[in-house]
């Protein structure tokens, strides 16, 4: 059974997606889709696909990263044809912030309660995306698996320092909160987006994966470049890269989602 | 109800030209004149943010202003027509009322520790009604940092910077001295004075530090949101 394409001017879109809950006792991931039927909406807005990772103590990160989805791809929606796709990631990204820092507030738990987010569109002309926090955005092509996105990440940072001889690999490698985000969705302001201006080209054969951290913390990028090589599409490549991790059976899984879309061209 | 002056006979109000006859600017507002615990009578709506509405009261023993924030958070709840009880909705939003509720009277019990201090405001009061929770504070006279500044073109000269935060770097070492972090530091939580006094207030995202620090942090904020909120631009 093949996943259903999605034609965008010429070019097929064919996307699956899978998610665990790990070994947590909340799933706070959430993700989705446009509206793949809407043919006139993708051809000015492309396809937009989406995951964010929750913080927050009790149920608090699974609605905060579904507030950021949902208001994310409302305000998506609104888009017209004039509007250019980069500037409408951004509009709808200041209203996803806001939303869910306003859910904080009206919780009592400003600053304790956020999401990340990365959300890219698949159009003719390429892919455009924006990303705030960890989770991670790849694209296969020619037998390589690239992460396109810049982590958030204190550790992130670290490694700047690394570079400029300023700090030790090893003094990075072992600092205990290197993995704590230093920009998410819900502080009522974005300290830090990834946000490029160009467009990356699609091509058949090309495979797009958004996803969770607790994907690529259990799998290396050459165990997921290897799986992405075997899978035939975008479905079979997310159901096998989630068996992969969670095969891992790491002590402390976190939630796992993982969105891979596979580029063709549509055949006539 | 506008300034809480005597208006005698007058429909608008002659010093600040508050008509109470008006309707109300904010929706879910209590209505002007409610009476809450025998002591406030509460008048115009000085602000709302989402999650709480502040309004101008009048403390009815010991004849003066104050200010009376509301918990009223519209996303969970909302407020009959011409009912003064706070309603959560049904469903998951009740939980998330009742917690949120909780941790507001948390707010309340932070500041009033520090009610010696002369750079944090003055909490005198806080009482469960209508379904929700109130926060009396002291009334002041003033503006925000970020009208302040906005005022003044955007910047200050550095004594001037330096007279406004030297009390607010005294009250943080007050609740650093307990252990307690405010975590939310910026223009739109410290207050000018008309008479000169600066004020912290808001101490809602304010929280216990680590003690164990085998626990990691999940976030560092390095640097403060750029970006105001709402009305702000994203940085691309």
């Amino acid at each position: 059974m093949t996943t259903p394409f999605i034609g965008i001017d010429g070019l097929a879109c064919a996307p699956g997606n899978a998610q665990a809950i790990g070994k947590r006792d909340d799933q706070q991931d959430s993700f989705g889709y446009s509206d793949p039927a809407d043919a006139g909406f993708i051809a000015h807005g492309g396809l937009v696909a989406i995951v964010a990772d929750g913080m927050g103590g009790m149920a608090h990160g699974a609605d905060a990263s579904r507030i950021a989805v949902r208001t994310f791809l409302e305000q998506y929606a609104l888009k017209i044809r004039d509007e250019p796709i980069s500037q409408a990631l951004g509009r709808a990204l200041e209203a996803a912030d806001r939303a869910v820092f306003d859910f904080a507030s009206s919780v009592g738990k400003r600053r304790d309660v956020g999401s990340t987010l990365i959300a890219a569109s698949f159009a003719r002309a390429g892919l455009r995306w924006i990303s705030v926090g960890d989770s991670a955005l790849y694209i296969y092509r020619d037998s390589s698996l690239t992460r396109l996105n810049h982590p958030h990440t204190l550790g992130a940072r670290l490694a700047e320092l690394v570079k400029r001889g300023e700090m030790s690999p090893e003094e990075a490698a072992i600092d205990p909160d290197r993995d704590a985000l230093t920009s998410y969705v819900g502080a009522g302001g974005i300290p830090q987006i990834d946000w490029p201006a160009e467009s990356i080209l699609l091509a058949s054969g090309y495979m797009i994966i958004l996803c969770s951290d607790g994907l690529y913390r259990a799998l290396s990028e050459d165990e997921i470049a290897r799986i992405v090589t075997a899978s035939s599409d975008g479905q079979v490549a997310a159901d096998a890269l989630l068996a992969n991790a969670l095969a891992r059976d790491l002590p402390r899984q976190d939630n796992v989602t993982v969105l891979c879309i596979r580029v063709a061209e549509e055949s006539r | 109800m506008g300034c809480m002056t005597d208006r005698g006979q007058a429909k608008a109000c002659p010093t600040c030209g508050f008509d109470e006859a008006k309707p109300p600017e904010l929706p879910f507002e209590l209505p002007i004149r409610t009476v809450l615990n025998e002591q406030y009578l509460i008048g115009r709506a000085l602000g709302a943010g989402g999650f709480a509405i502040t309004y101008l009261g009048w403390d009815i023993r010991l004849a003066r202003r104050v200010a009376i924030k509301e918990y009223m958070p519209s996303a969970l709840a909302s407020r009959p027509e011409n009912s003064t009880q706070v309603v959560p909705h049904s469903g998951p939003s009740r939980d998330d009322f009742n917690y949120g509720l909780e941790r507001f009277l948390d707010e309340a019990r932070m500041v009033a520790q520090f009610q010696e201090n002369p750079g944090i405001i003055a909490v005198t009061n806080f009482f469960p009604a209508n379904g929700t929770a109130y926060l009396v504070m002291e009334y002041l006279e003033g503006t925000t940092l970020k009208e302040y500044l906005k005022d003044r073109g955007g910047r200050l000269p550095f004594e001037e910077a330096l007279e406004i935060m030297t009390p607010v770097m005294d009250a943080l070492r007050e609740l650093h001295r307990v252990n307690l972090l405010h975590r939310d530091i910026s223009p739109d939580n410290i207050y000018v004075t008309t008479s000169g006094q600066i004020k912290l207030l808001d101490f809602g995202a304010a929280r216990q530090a680590l003690r164990d620090r085998s626990q990691r942090l999940s976030v560092i904020l390095s640097e403060p949101a750029l970006i105001g909120h709402p009305e702000g631009r994203l940085r691309a």
